[in-house]
């Protein structure tokens, strides 16, 4: 069986300091991921056929982690859910009741449920 | 609080508000109909008197039911009634649910708003607050929550924003004027708390109080006071213990209506988990955000309903700003509750919301949320409310003025938008569903109202039919300007008189009904008039109601059946046995038709001629068994003695007979998304395993969904053709294992799809064989698997002929798939069938062996085959007797059956030769394609896709409903033909068009000799049957052979088994009675000369609460009959203050069966001292109350019951209403305790201390 090897850069590193090299390349691109976990929200509402929980509770999971990660504020989660709105209103304009509207709506459902949690703790 | 400028623009919207229903409906008119009739606006005494006051249903056949929950409402409303007219009642309480709604909510909003100490203008504040009050009103939710036909919880729209106002209010000051109050108003408004209203309740309240809980606790930091909220929760019990104590009496009685609605499986999930899956695809998140219908089109402004999600999502944005640091919390916790609420009224938050949803079905009595988004709409609109008030009152921190007072402009218009049918009294004044335009809101014609006095002043008891008959149980009454009421009877609801106002209402026997009308069985129909009590026929001869302003709804069903328009039910009311000089005319619309006399049953009777037998409702209406005046038929496990009349009906056991609905045909065309090659294909596959999992225990269930799964992969197939890739390595595929799902490539091949199609039909062949069940069930189920494999044939035929691929791959799919079926053909194995011999199965009880004398249902084919007919009963072979007489039966030689320990099925096979009924076989071209040279080769020319040509045959005596067995051998040279079966069907408005229905489409190929064999059920509507052939092949000219074509009428002639019973049975002197209604739920029977056994019959519907009692024995219990009587006693002596009893009157006022029976001069007493007589007193033959003639009450009664007596007084009764004097006494008395209270604790000590 052949097992399976790190890059020869991260072999040199520790576990632990490999843990702390990606916990710092995260914190160090924040907008990076932010902007890729949102776009990706905006694609499972516009790009995908159909609905899917995986990605949606993933995704969910994800923007959770980056609230702890970035100590990201309630305000941001509902500026997200103000994008969100947008995109419904827009969806419901060009489509009336398609399915990509319904999933914006349940992916604002999540991000007022987070916002509201957030805005408690705060 | 003093009163400022600014409350008055509040204070103007409410009473507007107030004010605008009474513009709704012009004088006169009124909105009826509808399931809970609203005639109580018309007439609240008389339904009070008719319905609500006793537990019993007071149409139909009857039965037991609680509506007595709404006496308390009954009383405000005959308060009402006294300064208004019905019209004005109607806009009164409209006005009322509008201005009461709207200040409640304003109030809620406006405190939760005060407490966050925004800084805001106090005119500002007061247009929030008003807006959000408006917001409540004309969300769509409320606009569309039925304001045309509203049923008794309606009021809902009020009471939830009130009661949660009051309870808000109390719980800040701790002041008990508001909670008493809220419990006053429960008493009031009870049916909102009652069985009935248990979706709304339990919708609202306790989400309702855990959120002012939350919100007094934690928020307003106030404390919560325990021990007053408990002492009034026991006060609510005690006012609404005269409707709940019923139900938690009854809770764990099996069988009982609460015992049935919580714990029945078929309640939970027939009537709930199904019903919520059939709906909930189609409810959408989206549209509850923006606050849009669910099941309306929404019109063309819709978008601006954008608005409301985007000020709650900006409320909570700009929440906890710089300007209100400290505050800010009551908008998280109502957004909580709103969340809450959006998940119950949608459902469909991502598919494992969905799930969780489904499993909260388990939970006893949560199917009464099937119909979801209607019953979480009231809760969810008023949480929207509060979210979005406090969220406009934080915009109002951020916006400046202008743009402040320019949204709540914008909001307005959408509001005003939304609601505008509802202000312009549009929703009010609707039309009815599928009618021509036909008006809801009605004025009541005067000459209708003469009628109904006419019906309530009917001295006797007896029932009304009413004709025309519609579908549901509703009648139908055209107003005088136009309009028509749809709803419960007005005989029932109004007269108190019991009526069959449609097909619903004439349940057990509604088919029976129409089956017989329409084939013209007038002799059943007759009986069935004196088995259901029935004494008038009200015939309603208005064109208006019947004809073609509704060409549907609501006659849609039953115009199959019944005369098409009012020209033809005249010549059907001129059939039936009516008094015709007896009729009572009501103008030129309304007749009263009494039915000849020696047809009428009286409501009560007594009888020595009991029948006990298998099927009683059947044998009651249509038996051939000697005199069928008056006698009772009950089940035959109900036999005690040796020498009872025991009829024995065979059941049928012929697999055959198990498809009579077609369902063999069933074609099923599932929607296919997931294509082969998806990542989330295997889940497709995994899912459908565990849906035949759960559906194991139900083995028809499992059976229809095992065929829709593998119908599916011939969908999979059709919708793909073309990219599903062609592996040709068919026998090394094998389904990949769950874990191997990195191979999910290997899912995308024709191979793969008809592997896994065989290896589905293989399993569902081998568990249909092993399912334990009888070997007919087996029998059919093969026929049905057999059915749809020849569908699945033809499908495939079609993808691969009509694909675009190769010659070579095309014949290498159709090699494939017809090796694939000739192997499911052999394995599954079916046998041909034969209409030859008929199988029944003979169910004996324990301790009924004897001779029996054996008959059959007399059948032209029986009579014409006599000498050929004969029945083998377990080995023994008998014959038909030389026939006398023009009987309906048939009798054969006699049988007799040895003594059993336990009850045992004997098998029994009749032989009757069948009958062909294409005397000649005549083929007709259909188009010019085709010829039949002679009766044995058909030659036909094939135009590919023309399915209008090749030949046809129609089939001679083909009858609506009855079943057909084609067959016929064939030869085909391995060209492929089409084989189909199709009949002509009235269809369309009024049922007057003719439309063509195909049953079945079969491939016919054989080299050598084949037998076909089909069986199909002709509609009830079918005209005419037709069977056709049509070329298949690519040839331009085929032949086919054709020989022994036969079609088959298949028969089921009942078979009755009747036991010889000797000297046993001799007809005994009947005692005469005379039997007083003093209520719907008592009557008075004086018997007289009763010194033999007899049966007492109660043509109502069975229910083990109605009791017999003798009033001058007490009950054996001795406790219970103190206590029983001790309260008794006390009711009597407190009602003899109020009222007195009425003398007891034997006036004979009808006579039955040569003066056997009498009726006495029938009354509706409620109350009076007479009413505890029965107070505990002894219940006689309660363990000889059976069901007597498929739905009634009979009790065998012998001497012995009244200590030999031959002359007695015995009280009929319906134990249930014994419960409602009590416990209305406990209501009304808590009533007047907390008046009390509320005047010494706030007037008189007040007045003292000042």
């Amino acid at each position: 069986m052949i097992a399976l090897r790190a890059p020869s850069f991260f072999r040199s590193l520790s576990q632990q300091k490999y843990f702390i090299f990606f916990l710092g390349f995260l914190r160090k691109y924040r907008l990076v991921v932010l902007t890729v976990l949102f776009l990706n929200m905006l694609a499972d509402i516009l790009f995908f056929v159909d609905a899917s929980d995986i990605r949606v509770y993933g995704l969910t999971a994800l923007y959770i982690v980056a609230i702890f990660l970035y100590r990201l504020k309630s305000t941001a989660t509902f500026r997200l859910a103000l994008v969100l709105t947008g995109v419904m209103f827009l969806e419901f304009v060009f489509t009336r009741t398609s399915e990509r509207i319904e999933r914006a709506a349940i992916w604002l459902f999540f991000f007022l449920m987070i916002g509201i949690i957030q805005q408690f703790r705060e | 609080m003093k009163i400022k400028s600014y409350h008055l623009l509040s204070f103007v919207v409410g009473v507007v508000l107030f004010i605008i229903p009474f513009f709704w409906l012009k004088p006169g008119e009124m909105n009826l109909g509808g399931d809970s009739s609203r005639l109580y606006f018309y007439d609240p005494f008389s339904y009070l008197h008719a319905q609500t006051l006793y537990s019993v249903i007071s149409s139909g056949t009857g039965g037991s039911a609680i509506s007595y929950y709404a006496v308390p409402y009954m009383m405000l409303l005959l308060f009402v009634r006294i300064f208004l007219s019905p019209t004005f009642t109607i806009s009164f309480f409209h006005g009322l649910i509008l201005s009461i709604g709207f200040f409640s909510c304003y109030f809620i909003v406006k405190e939760l708003i005060s407490a966050e100490r925004f800084r805001l203008r106090k005119f500002l504040l007061e247009c929030i607050c008003v807006l959000a009050g408006l917001f409540y009103l004309f969300s769509p939710a409320m606009v569309y929550s039925g304001w045309d036909r509203a049923i008794l919880s309606h009021i809902q729209i009020f009471i939830n924003p009130l009661m949660f106002f009051l309870m808000l209010r109390y719980l800040l000051t701790h002041d008990k004027r508001y909670l008493l109050t809220v419990l006053l108003l429960t008493f009031v408004f009870s049916l909102n708390f009652s069985f009935v209203g248990a979706p709304s309740f339990f919708a609202f309240y306790p989400f309702s109080l855990l959120f002012l809980i939350l919100y007094v606790r934690f928020i307003r930091k106030k404390k919560i006071p325990v021990k007053d909220l408990l002492m009034s929760a026991a006060i609510f019990f005690l006012l609404q213990s005269f409707h709940i104590m019923p139900h938690i009496l009854n809770l764990f009685a099996s069988g009982s209506d609460i015992n049935t609605a919580l714990f029945s499986d078929k309640t939970k999930f027939v009537r709930g988990l199904y019903y919520f899956s059939a709906t909930a695809p189609n409810i959408k998140v989206s549209l509850s955000f923006f606050n849009l219908p669910q099941v309306h089109d929404f019109g063309l402004f819709s978008f601006a309903s954008f608005i409301f999600p985007l000020t709650i999502v900006l409320g909570f944005l700009w929440n906890k700003s710089k300007i209100q640091p400290l505050y800010g919390k009551s908008i998280l916790l109502t957004g909580i509750f709103f969340l809450i609420v959006l998940f119950f009224v949608s459902a469909n938050v991502t598919a494992l919301g969905l799930t969780f949803y489904k499993s909260l079905f388990y939970i006893p009595g949560f199917q009464m949320f099937r119909n979801f988004y209607g019953q979480w709409a009231f809760a969810y609109v008023f949480f929207y409310t509060l979210i979005f008030g406090q969220a406009l009152a934080i915009l109002a921190t951020q916006l400046r003025k202008k743009y402040m007072y320019l949204t709540i402009g914008f909001v307005s218009l959408v509001l005003l938008v939304n609601s505008w049918r509802l202000l312009n009294g549009s929703i009010v004044n609707s039309v009815h569903f599928q009618s021509k335009g036909i008006k809801q809101s009605i004025r009541i014609d005067p000459i209708y109202e003469k009628a109904l006095h006419f019906v309530e002043s009917l001295p006797v008891d007896g029932k009304i039919l009413t004709l025309p008959l519609p579908g549901p149980g509703y009648q139908v009454i055209a107003g005088k300007d136009g309009g028509a009421y749809i709803g419960p009877s007005t005989f029932s609801y109004l007269a108190g008189r019991s009526d069959f106002t449609g097909y619903d209402g004439l349940n057990p026997y509604g088919d029976f009904f129409l089956q017989s009308v329409r084939d013209k069985k007038y002799p059943s129909l007759f009986r069935l008039f004196s088995l259901l009590n029935i004494r008038y026929i009200f015939y309603n001869s208005d064109p208006y109601i019947y004809d073609e302003n509704f060409p549907s709804y609501p006659y849609d069903y039953v115009r199959k059946f019944l005369p098409k328009d009012q020209k033809e039910y005249k010549d059907f009311i001129n059939t039936l046995p009516l008094e015709k000089d007896k009729k009572i005319d009501f103008g030129d619309k309304y007749h009263f038709y009494p039915i000849k006399e020696e047809l009428v049953f009286p409501h009560i009777y007594t009888t020595t001629k009991t029948v006990y037998t298998t099927d009683p409702l059947a044998f009651s209406l249509g038996s051939s068994f000697g005199d069928q005046q008056h006698n009772a038929i009950f089940y035959f496990k109900n036999s005690k003695n040796k020498t009872d009349n025991l009829v024995l009906e065979l059941q049928t056991a012929t697999p055959l007979f198990l498809l009579k609905n077609n369902s063999h045909l069933h074609r099923h065309e599932p929607f296919i998304t997931v294509k082969l090659d998806s990542i989330s294909y295997p889940f497709v596959l995994l899912r459908e395993k565990f849906e035949l999992w759960r559906a194991k225990k139900n083995h028809d269930r499992y059976i229809d969904f095992s065929l829709f799964y593998i119908a599916k992969r011939v969908y999979e197939l059709a919708s793909w053709s073309e990219k599903i890739p062609i592996s040709k390595h068919e026998q090394q595929w094998q389904e990949p294992k769950l874990w191997e799902f990195y191979k999910w490539k290997k899912y995308n091949s024709w191979e793969a799809s008809i592997s896994r199609y065989k290896y589905a039909v293989i399993q569902l062949i081998q568990w249909t064989k092993n399912a334990g069940e009888s070997k007919a069930w087996v029998e059919a189920n093969k026929i049905k698997i057999n059915e749809q494999l020849l569908q699945h044939q033809i499908k495939f035929m079609k993808i691969i002929k009509s694909s675009n691929r190769s010659e070579q791959d095309r014949a290498y799919l159709l090699s494939l798939v017809n090796k694939t079926l000739t192997q499911l053909f052999t394995i599954l194995g079916l046998n041909s069938y034969d209409t030859y011999f008929l199988q029944y199965d003979l169910l004996v009880p324990k301790g009924k062996s004897g001779e029996y004398e054996v008959y059959v249902e007399k059948d032209n084919n029986i009579v014409k085959q006599m000498q050929q007919v004969f029945m083998d009963v377990n080995g023994k072979i008998i014959k038909p007797l030389k026939q006398n007489g023009n009987n309906d039966l048939i009798q054969f030689n006699n049988v007799a059956i040895d003594n059993f320990k336990k009850e045992k099925t004997i098998n029994v096979t009749l032989h009757i030769p069948p009958e062909n009924l294409l005397k000649n076989i005549a083929w007709e071209n259909s188009g010019d394609t085709s010829t039949a040279t002679n009766a044995g080769i058909l030659k036909i020319n094939n135009v590919l896709g023309d399915n209008s040509g090749g030949l046809v045959q129609q089939i001679d005596g083909w009858k609506p409903n009855k079943q057909y067995l084609i067959s016929f051998d064939y030869q085909t040279f391995g060209d492929d033909f089409i084989f189909k079966v199709f009949d002509k069907q009235l269809k369309g408005p009024l049922e007057k068009q003719i439309n063509g229905n195909e049953y079945l489409e079969k491939n016919l190929n054989a080299e050598t000799w084949k037998t076909n064999q089909s069986i199909v059920s002709a509609d009830i509507k079918s005209l005419a049957g037709f069977i056709q052939i049509l070329g298949n092949s690519e040839k331009t000219k085929s032949e086919l052979l054709i020989k022994n074509l036969s079609v088959v009428e298949i028969q089921y002639p009942k078979v009755f088994f009747k036991k010889i019973i000797g000297l046993g049975q001799k007809e005994a002197a009947l005692p005469h009675i005379l039997f007083t209604k003093i209520n719907p739920t008592k009557y008075r029977i004086e018997v007289r000369g009763a010194s033999n056994p007899y049966t007492l019959v109660f043509l109502e519907q069975f229910n083990g609460n109605w009791v017999l009692q003798d009033v001058t024995k007490n009950t054996k219990n001795i406790y219970h009959s103190f206590i029983s009587r001790l309260l008794g006693n006390i009711g009597r002596i407190m009602v003899n203050v109020l009222v007195k009893d009425k003398p007891i009157e034997n006036n004979i006022v009808a006579s039955y069966f040569n003066g056997e029976v009498n009726e006495g001069f029938h009354r509706n007493t409620f109350l009076e001292p007479r009413t505890f007589e029965t107070w505990g007193k002894e219940a006689i033959a309660r363990g000889r109350h059976f069901q007597v003639n498929g739905y009634a009450n009979g009790w065998n009664i012998e001497p012995k019951d009244m200590n030999g007596k031959t002359n007695y007084t015995l009280i009929l009764e319906m134990t249930a209403q014994k419960q409602v004097y009590p416990l209305l006494f406990i209501s009304f008395l808590t009533v007047i305790f907390i008046l009390l209270y509320f005047f010494i604790r706030f007037f008189w000590v007040n007045e003292k201390a000042n």
